[in-house]
């Protein structure tokens, strides 16, 4: 590979697994568009559910949402990362067979989530709906990039690491901390498992993961791409490196306290709701400053934006940078939030991001690697500036068309009369028939940005089509310029650490342990201060020989990192569930209502209904009173939802009648005239899974779900006479079923929702 | 007012620390990043574009397109 010469050396870089996460990425990219294509036309019309329940819009959704940012944007990144990796720092990357099992890896659990989600097999939370053994294979994949990866580093021949590489790092830390926590499930069977978190737990969990997916997968390597490539095409300097290092630090230090923003007007304690909103609102100076930078890298390059599409598409994507991380805080702000929370609004945010960000930042980037992977000039710049114009018209159709459905879906839904006494639109339905012709240009729009995925494919396809493709090399002098522990063990490093110590120590001890903490941390820094003067050094210095060893570096980016999820997570996870919640505790689920609940989950129907009444007027008009902490604190996982397409469910139980639901979930329209629902009937026909009780119910009681100590017999026993209750019920009504029919757990898990009773009598009861 | 609006409860004193955490470190960092030699940071700034240009890659062995 290397041909060394008396002092310098070859050093052919691994373009080849470049090729390959490229090529994948335009492929998945395809077929999550395709998906999100088709889930769009579902919410315009019903009958492209197909009545098959592999094709409907709860099980296709999570496929839509995992492809485009695990298997396009995932791609993508690592196509950046290894490519822009090697040449910052001089190295190939560490290991030909870490890059293939990394490449081939990801795509095995691609192509895994392609087949389980449409099947149904889900973790009912979102962008984390993978069941349990591809969550270990995506630890393991994950693990082996990062090997690849810091190997790489500590083979470097460039002492310095470019910020790119920072936004790398933290990528790496962060997503694997992030996945690790959320995903800790304890498996119930080789498909299906509960999370150990439930209710508010498990949603601030949720969601410090689910906003730190976006902030950590979505944003933070692309802005790494950004500042390696954006220079590279517009063949100049970034704008200002000392901005950069700025945007860096501000933006990993404030991203990870924003999650709770998801969560306002719930039952999220308030505290973490002002902390999501603070922290949002400082996130615009660091986005808005790396939007700025990004930028300004073109200045008197802009004349090149008319030939070059390459600079159209980072220009444009660095802009809808702009527009999304604007947006984003201004959501968070609670007033705000109260209209487009649970709407279409969100939705819109979400693409502005993914399509005009994520897509089009790929898209640059691909354009500008094909020529130099596969060493011939691009097929064609027109077809490339075609893309551009479709992807931008798409974009803006499906933005426009669901700004202005979220903000009528907002206001009818919250609209109130006589005096805020009545609500003014009390059918939901109203809301829903209201905004349909909106869904028929949304998915116009996405039909349009994925005709511009098309042509890319196909230009890519043509470019590469009979060229042979190369490796980049560089010559560079040996031996290797810097390793990337060296700096572990050095002063600023110890003192940072037994600092950080001492600190914990103060705050989590308490009399004399605490004064202990306080007393060492004041020796620590005076010692400190008289090494740094006894010594010379400058604090400039000891901070530059940080920046200058990956691995110290790294350790400063976790614990950034970390602070905020520390303060975030820890004291909402320690807290007794046993005591009083706002007063009330969900009474647990009888194992037929569980049943229902796991049925509930995997027809994904938490990707249109809520279970979460806000402490907001239009809510408790509609729904009843808003819901408190302990009335889904045994829900393992929590189903409060993010979007309302249906009506909230958190207070469905003994609202309708068991027929209706029976009726309902045959034909929605039957009953709710313009409803865009799938039917359901294999719900009918198919049988609910009686023997996997026992184990479900013993699972849920090591997670704390007061479950009594019964036989498998009882449980099974208990199910089946639940289900005969409800076959009795129901035939007046001429229905004739079988009562092992997975409709039955359903119903008497809908019939369940909102049913709790006061801590007082409960606590006598365990 | 103001005290009971911020300290309503106990735990609502975090939103300040975070805060002044947060300004702290943003503060330190702007210091550390103004004080930086003028020279480093054109040097740092320039790495994506100090590599050298590759005027013959080497080719792959293989015939794949990939």
């Amino acid at each position: 590979m290397n041909s060394a010469s008396t002092s310098k050396i070859r050093i052919e870089f691994n373009d080849r697994v470049v090729r390959q996460f490229v090529t994948a990425s335009i492929f998945w990219g395809i077929v999550g568009m395709l998906v999100g294509v088709l889930v769009a036309t579902q919410l315009a019309t019903w009958q492209a559910n197909f009545n098959l329940p592999w094709l409907t819009f709860g099980r296709l959704r999570p496929l839509h949402t995992n492809a485009v940012i695990f298997a396009f944007v995932g791609n993508m990144m690592f196509a950046g990362i290894y490519y822009s990796t090697q040449r910052l720092v001089k190295a190939r990357l560490a290991s030909d067979v870490l890059s293939a099992l990394h490449f081939w890896g990801w795509q095995f659990i691609i192509l895994a989530a392609a087949i389980t989600l449409p099947l149904g097999l889900s973790r009912g939370k979102e962008y984390a709906e993978l069941i349990w053994p591809l969550n270990i294979a995506v630890a393991v994949v994950w693990v082996v990039f990062g090997l690849n990866f810091f190997w790489t580093l500590a083979r470097r021949r460039e002492p310095s690491l470019y910020v790119a590489i920072w936004f790398y790092i933290a990528t790496i830390l962060t997503v694997a901390i992030l996945y690790i926590v959320n995903h800790l499930s304890i498996p119930t069977s080789w498909t299906h498992s509960y999370p150990v978190f439930g209710g508010v737990q498990d949603a601030l969990v949720q969601w410090w993961y689910g906003h730190n997916a976006v902030a950590f997968f979505l944003t933070t390597p692309i802005l790494g791409i950004m500042y390696y490539f954006l220079p590279k095409a517009a063949g100049r300097p970034v704008y200002s490196y000392r901005l950069s290092i700025i945007h860096f630090w501000s933006l990993v230090f404030l991203y990870i306290w924003a999650g709770p923003h998801h969560l306002l007007n719930t039952s999220l304690p308030n505290w973490l709701q002002s902390l999501g909103i603070l922290f949002s609102l400082m996130l615009w100076a660091p986005s808005w400053g790396g939007m700025l930078n990004g930028l300004l890298t073109l200045r008197g390059a802009w004349q090149k934006l008319r030939q070059d599409p390459v600079l159209k598409f980072f220009a444009a994507g660095v802009t809808f940078y702009g527009m999304a991380t604007f947006e984003g805080p201004l959501m968070s702000i609670k007033s705000v939030n109260a209209l487009a929370h649970y709407s279409d609004w969100i939705v819109a945010h979400v693409h502005s991001g993914a399509l005009g960000w994520n897509g089009f930042m790929a898209a640059g980037m691909f354009y500008w690697l094909a020529p130099r992977l596969w060493n011939r000039p691009l097929h064609s710049t027109a077809l490339a500036n075609m893309h551009f114009w479709l992807g931008l018209v798409g974009i803006l159709l499906y933005v426009a068309a669901m700004y202005v459905s979220g903000i009528t879906q907002g206001l009818m839904l919250s609209a109130t009369r006589d005096s805020g006494t009545v609500l003014a639109n009390p059918n939901f339905l109203d809301a829903v028939t209201s905004t349909r012709y909106l869904m028929h240009l949304r998915a116009l729009g996405g039909t349009l940005y994925l005709a511009g995925f098309f042509l890319l494919a196909w230009n890519l396809f043509r470019t590469a089509r009979g060229a042979e493709p190369v490796n980049g090399s560089v010559e560079c002098l040996e031996p290797a310029a810097a390793s990337s522990g060296a700096g572990v063990f050095s002063a600023p490093v110890v003192y940072t650490v037994l600092l950080i110590v001492a600190v914990l120590v103060w705050g989590a001890g308490r009399g004399v342990v605490a004064g202990m903490g306080f007393c060492a941390l004041l020796a620590i820094l005076l010692t400190a201060l008289t090494h740094q003067q006894a010594s010379g050094a400058r604090w400039q210095d000891w901070y530059e020989r940080l920046l200058e060893n990956s691995l110290p570096f790294s350790i400063l980016t976790a614990v950034a990192v970390l602070i905020g999820g520390v303060v975030q997570i820890l004291p909402t996870v320690l807290i007794n569930r046993a005591e009083s919640l706002e007063g009330v505790r969900q009474i647990p689920y009888t194992p037929l209502e569980l049943a229902g609940r796991d049925i509930y989950v995997r027809e994904g129907c938490y990707n249109c209904h809520s279970q979460q009444i806000r402490t907001l007027v239009g809510d408790v008009l509609r729904y009843g009173e808003f819901s408190k902490i302990g009335e889904s604190i045994y829900d393992h996982p929590y189903q409060w939802g993010s979007k309302r397409t249906g009506p909230d469910l958190a207070r469905e139980g003994g609202r309708y009648p068991s027929l209706w639901h029976y009726q309902h979930m045959h034909d929605p329209r039957q009953i709710s005239p313009g409803s865009t629902m799938p039917n359901y009937p294999w719900l009918f026909t198919q049988r609910t899974d009686f023997a996997a009780l026992p184990k479900k119910i013993s699972v849920q009681r090591r997670l704390g779900v007061p479950y009594p100590e019964k036989p498998d017999a009882e449980i099974l026993a208990d199910a089946k006479a639940q289900a005969g209750a409800l076959v009795a019920e129901l035939q007046p009504g001429g229905v004739q079923i079988a009562g092992d029919r997975e409709i039955l757990a359903l119903i008497a898990y809908l019939q369940k929702l909102g049913r709790s009773e006061p801590v007082a009598k409960t606590a006598e009861a365990h | 007012m103001f005290r009971r609006i911020l300290v309503e409860e106990w735990q609502r004193v975090l939103t300040l620390i975070s805060f002044t955490l947060f300004f702290s470190v943003f503060l330190l960092n702007v210091i550390r990043v103004l004080r930086m030699p003028k020279k480093e940071v054109q040097r740092l700034g320039s790495l994506p574009l100090s590599e050298p240009p590759v005027t013959k890659p080497h080719h792959v062995p293989h015939a794949s397109s990939l």
